[in-house]
């Protein structure tokens, strides 16, 4: 499919994008926090992979070539987002997020749970949230993470064991708080 | 999937309200977007393809062509070579008053007939 999409193949890049939309998402958001910021992200990855698709020298680790796209330009979008907060140059990059949400047809019981979880995931480290988030959101194996990031899966499991238990106890504290 | 991700893992946190794909609409706006914002990069590999392809349709038929006349050209240098050399000794032959077919029977080393050595008796009375 790599090889058709180098040709060109509209169809070839399609497939592909459907398939490995998730993961990039996933990553995008793992760095960003952002849903709308990682979707901005990732539609600049997908296009950037596809012009340096030669590049690509094993089409069987695509993916992992292509998360990495999304993670370089994830963290360059962090920075540059950074100085603009500084600048105050984007009082409205929030607001945009809000937007979109709010199209969202999910019950506002959704929308709560939601909010509670991705405030909680914003107190993790950035890494720790990457194999969280390919872990038990998008189905990958600690195997295929580890290769992804370039960590051994053993250091994958610890990672994804602690970003569990924080993210357990976030959670709690958030709901008590709630509670009260 | 990638690998071996157990969705029965007890410890596994539900973060499906999380993923946006839950929602088959968005999926395909962010297919559709990616899609619009790769539409010229796919055009112009595909255009690089078709031109590659002319240039490889072509180059064959160019290269053989070349071949044929690059081997016509050196079997017609080879004979005119030859044919050079010939009026050459010829030539010498001429100016120094020896008769034309005797210096072609000793230039071909042929072996002159009886009738020929008396035609060539009479030209050199």
């Amino acid at each position: 499919m790599v090889a058709r999409a180098r040709q060109g193949d509209a169809e070839a890049f399609n497939a592909l994008v459907r398939r490995h939309a998730r993961a990039a998402l996933a990553v995008a958001i793992s760095v960003l926090g952002n849903h709308a910021d990682a979707e901005d992200v990732c539609q600049d990855s997908w296009v950037r992979a596809l012009e340096k698709l030669e590049s690509c020298r094993d089409p069987a680790r695509f993916v992992y070539w292509l998360l990495q796209i999304v993670r370089n330009r994830s963290i360059n979008y962090l920075e540059y987002r950074k100085i603009r907060a500084a600048e105050s140059l984007d009082p409205d990059g929030e607001d945009r997020y809000e937007a979109t949400r709010s199209d969202d047809p999910n019950s506002l019981e959704r929308r709560l749970i939601r909010g509670r979880v991705e405030r909680a995931m914003e107190q993790l480290h950035a890494s720790h949230r990457e194999v969280l988030l390919l872990h038990d959101l998008v189905g990958w194996g600690h195997r295929a993470i580890a290769e992804s990031l370039g960590i051994s899966e053993v250091l994958c499991r610890q990672r994804l064991f602690q970003a569990r238990a924080r993210l357990r106890k976030l959670l709690g504290e958030e709901g008590s708080e709630g509670r009260t | 999937m990638k690998g071996d991700s157990d969705r029965e893992d007890p410890d596994r946190i539900d973060l499906t309200p999380l993923d946006p794909f839950r929602d088959e609409a968005f999926l395909e706006r962010h297919v559709g977007r990616i899609r619009a914002a790769a539409t010229p990069e796919l055009v112009r590999r595909q255009s690089r393809r078709s031109l590659m392809g002319q240039l490889l349709q072509w180059a064959r038929p160019i290269l053989a062509i070349s071949g044929c006349l690059a081997l016509m050209s050196v079997v017609a240098l080879v004979h005119e070579q030859k044919q050079a050399a010939k009026r050459e000794r010829g030539g010498v032959a001429e100016a120094l008053g020896v008769p034309s077919s005797l210096s072609g029977w000793v230039n071909e080393g042929e072996k002159p007939e009886a009738e020929d050595l008396w035609e060539l008796e009479e030209v050199l009375r």
